[in-house]
């Protein structure tokens, strides 16, 4: 949930209304989602928090999900590559699979520190497995991900 | 005529701040990501620079190419011992190398179009800083609907010297700015206050008002007389390396010791799990602000489904940071003592920064003062708006209310002025937190038999032994009779004017023969330099105005694309012609700007019109 004013996010939880020049008639903007009742059954602890707690995590999944293909067809490259034992790739090849593979990690890691800041109350089992198994996700992908970097350092020191 | 707008700008070392005076009070411009405060960051990447929260992403992705920090670097020379000392501890992890004595970052572009190949640029702290102040004169400039905004004021820290200021305002000058004044940043910060202040006690005269700025990185205390006719800094002190960074890194510390102890697992050689572990603690200081107790788990921390549940409590907090603490308090203490005061003389207590939320800080200082400290202002976004009612004051603008408060400030000279002496000794002639304007004379002989010239080497700076201090000039006066060592005399007067130009006179006894010298400092950029400067960010300028023009025709044309197909999967038929068609269409052209991400806007617009084409073969009115 933000509250907004004059355009702006108000993040200072401790600030005066004073100091953030809230007048009396001044317009403030609550904007979140709006919670439905079904979904609220669909959680252990029926409580609307968990909802929100969810589509937090649902969102961060969404966001790292479509790098599952990503990772999988940088995999069938590194194993073409090992089955030909031939000829590696060239230079500018090399810095993109690099560069590629610094953006999946740094995404990831982003997701997984975000993962971290939901903050889940022990009776939210619902929101709680939910978040154990994107931070599995993550955490395996971000794995096979250095394996991959190691793989991409030793092409390079071959040229 | 339209009314001329001037801004405040408080460029600070981790954030930066712009507000403008409005509807009789200051007001804190939104930048462009809704953000009420900046990150002073600047990324190179591939295709653009980047300025603000946009860099501030590509920190950790290429902590190279990245530049932050840089106001630590401002105005000081290359082998300045705080820069040596900055870069060794990867304060800066990019590269800084010495230009003719001076620091400058060196970047590494890669070049997208002309010549694919590497090529390295160089930019002076001035130069980035510029790209800063650009990005906030822009967002003033959007926020005031397109009106030119060039005059500002510019905060600075009450402990820089000339140099450093002069290097403030030529990056101003570079980013099209023109500073009406530099202030001292807790000058500004009881202007703010002070404004506030002022109406609601009307009739009390001579407030002493003490500014505690503890911010991400550093740390300030000020003493300030608020008197009925302006404010006047009496001392400051501090400490550069002092900060929120500090606490994080204690709290990191104690949770290793609780993991090695509980878990016996050592993971300082995991940055990740450090990682992990220093973005929880940022979030659990933030809670401890307003809770007495939290509690984090990180799930998986340890591998094998094993997690890592932590509880900190506000005692704990406050046990694990108390040398911290202290320090804040031992040096507001020594800082008291340089304005030869007594605690009980300070009315007020006036909050800066982000770490001064911290409730022991508070508890801290009124357990000293025997008051709290006045809360009643942002202490993110206090400095800037100091800086946007000054700035409203210079150029005349504004209500009745400022005219009556308004406020002529007597600066201080932020650090001691003198000469070296015989044995290498700094004899101060001009010593610190002295209020400007001022003149001071003393008479200086020779120490040598048969000496018909002396040189003066002028120095600023707080240490005994001259070298150690900072070398500002250097002039020498001849024309002595030769005569025994002690019989010749000079007399040198040290003069500082109104807005803090130092000059110094030299008078020969023997001759009564002047010499004068204006500092002038071999540190600032040239008046060439600057100009080159103001051309490259021209250039940059340029190429940034072309890059986003072509983005623009690009998500024109996506946007268009995008339309199209949705009118043709939504509105028309299944079987009919015209679906499939612009269904192709529209997908032909995603693919090619998918793959095509950096073209010419023309090419861009080219495929537009293209697609309108076909769009009206189909006789659709989209």
């Amino acid at each position: 949930m933000k509250l907004q004013y004059n355009g702006g996010n108000l993040k200072d939880d401790q600030a005066t209304l004073e100091s953030l020049g809230i007048l009396p008639y001044s317009v403030i903007v609550v904007s979140g989602d709006q919670v439905l009742n079904e979904q609220v059954q669909q959680t252990a602890s029926g409580n609307e928090e968990e909802v929100g707690c969810l589509s937090r995590i649902r969102k961060i999944m969404a966001e790292s999900q479509p790098l599952l293909s990503r990772v999988s067809y940088l995999e069938q490259q590194q194993q073409q590559q090992q089955q030909q034992q031939g000829d590696g790739m060239d230079a500018a090849q090399q810095q993109a699979t690099k560069d590629e593979l610094l953006y999946i990690s740094e995404v990831l890691m982003r997701a997984l520190l975000a993962l971290d800041g939901v903050e889940c109350p022990s009776s939210f089992t619902t929101a709680r497995q939910e978040r154990r198994q994107t931070v599995h996700f993550c955490q395996d992908l971000l794995d096979r991900v250095d394996g991959l970097k190691s793989w991409a350092q030793q092409q390079q020191q071959k040229l | 005529m339209a009314k001329e707008n001037a801004i405040g700008i408080d460029l600070g070392t981790t954030y930066s701040c712009v507000a403008v005076w409005e509807n009789g009070r200051a007001e804190v411009i939104i930048n462009s990501v809704g953000g009420r405060t900046t990150p002073s960051c600047v990324a190179f990447t591939k295709t653009e620079r980047l300025i603000g929260n946009a860099a501030a992403v590509e920190l950790a992705r290429h902590p190279k190419s990245t530049i932050h920090n840089i106001k630590r670097m401002m105005g000081r020379a290359y082998n300045d011992p705080l820069v040596q000392e900055n870069k060794e501890n990867g304060m800066w992890p990019f590269m800084v190398v010495n230009k003719n004595g001076s620091p400058v970052v060196r970047v590494t572009m890669e070049q997208q179009h002309q010549q694919q190949q590497q090529q390295q640029q160089e930019f002076s702290p001035e130069e980035i800083s510029a790209m800063i102040l650009g990005y906030l004169k822009t967002t003033a400039e959007e926020y005031l609907q397109q009106r030119p905004v060039e005059n500002c004021v510019i905060t600075v820290p009450a402990y820089f010297n000339h140099v450093q200021r002069t290097a403030t305002t030529d990056a101003a000058i570079i980013a099209g700015l023109h500073v009406l004044e530099t202030l001292n940043e807790p000058t500004a910060a009881a202007l703010a206050y002070g404004v506030d202040y002022q109406h609601r006690n009307k009739g009390k005269t001579n407030n002493h008002v003490l500014i505690f700025d503890f911010g991400g990185g550093t740390f300030d205390v000020s003493v300030l007389k608020i008197g009925p006719d302006g404010i006047a800094v009496q001392a400051t002190g501090g400490d550069s390396k002092l900060g929120g960074e500090d606490i994080n890194q204690n709290m990191v510390a104690h949770f290793m010791q609780q993991i090695q102890h509980h878990h016996d697992v050592d993971i300082s050689s995991n940055p990740k799990s450090v990682q992990r572990l220093r973005d929880a603690c940022e979030r659990v200081k933030r809670t401890l602000s307003s809770a007495m107790q939290t509690n984090f788990d990180l799930i998986n921390f340890f591998g094998n489904d094993k997690d890592l549940t932590m509880e900190l409590t506000r005692a704990t907090f406050d046990y694990i940071n108390k040398s911290t603490f202290e320090k804040t308090l031992s040096i507001t203490k020594s800082t008291l003592l340089d304005a030869a005061m007594d605690k009980s003389e300070i009315n007020d207590i006036l909050l800066v920064g982000g770490s001064s939320r911290i409730p022991k800080i508070r508890q801290l200082i009124q357990d000293y003062f025997g008051k709290a400290p006045n809360q009643s202002v942002n202490p993110d976004e206090v400095v800037a708006c100091g800086a946007a009612i000054q700035a409203s004051i210079l150029i005349n603008i504004g209500d009745p209310i400022d005219l009556e408060t308004r406020l002529v400030l007597h600066e201080v000279t932020p650090l001691s002025l003198g000469v070296r002496i015989i044995g290498d000794a700094m004899c101060t002639q001009i010593k610190r937190n002295t209020p400007i304007p001022t003149k001071t004379t003393q008479r200086y002989r020779t120490t040598s038999d048969n000496q018909v010239s002396i040189q003066f080497d002028i120095y600023q700076g707080e240490r005994e032994q001259a070298s150690e201090n900072t070398l500002v000039g250097s002039v020498t006066l001849d024309g002595f009779h030769p005569s025994r060592r002690g019989r010749s005399m000079a007399d040198v007067t040290f003069e500082i004017n109104a807005s803090g130009l130092l000059t110094i006179q030299l008078k020969n006894l023997d001759t009564q023969t002047t010499n004068e010298i204006a500092i002038n400092n071999t540190q600032n950029l040239s008046k060439k330099q600057v100009k080159t400067m103001i051309e490259t960010a021209a250039i940059f300028k340029a190429r940034d105005d072309l890059f986003r023009k072509n983005r623009d025709a690009r998500f024109a044309l996506e946007a268009y694309a995008y339309k199209v197909r949705d009118f043709a999967m939504d509105e028309l038929m299944e079987t009919s012609t015209s679906k499939q068609g612009l269904i192709r269409a529209t997908t032909k052209v995603m693919d090619w700007v998918q793959s095509h991400p950096n073209e010419a806007k023309a090419e861009y617009e080219g495929r537009k019109r293209n697609l309108e084409q076909v769009v009206k073969t189909y006789h659709i009115n989209i």
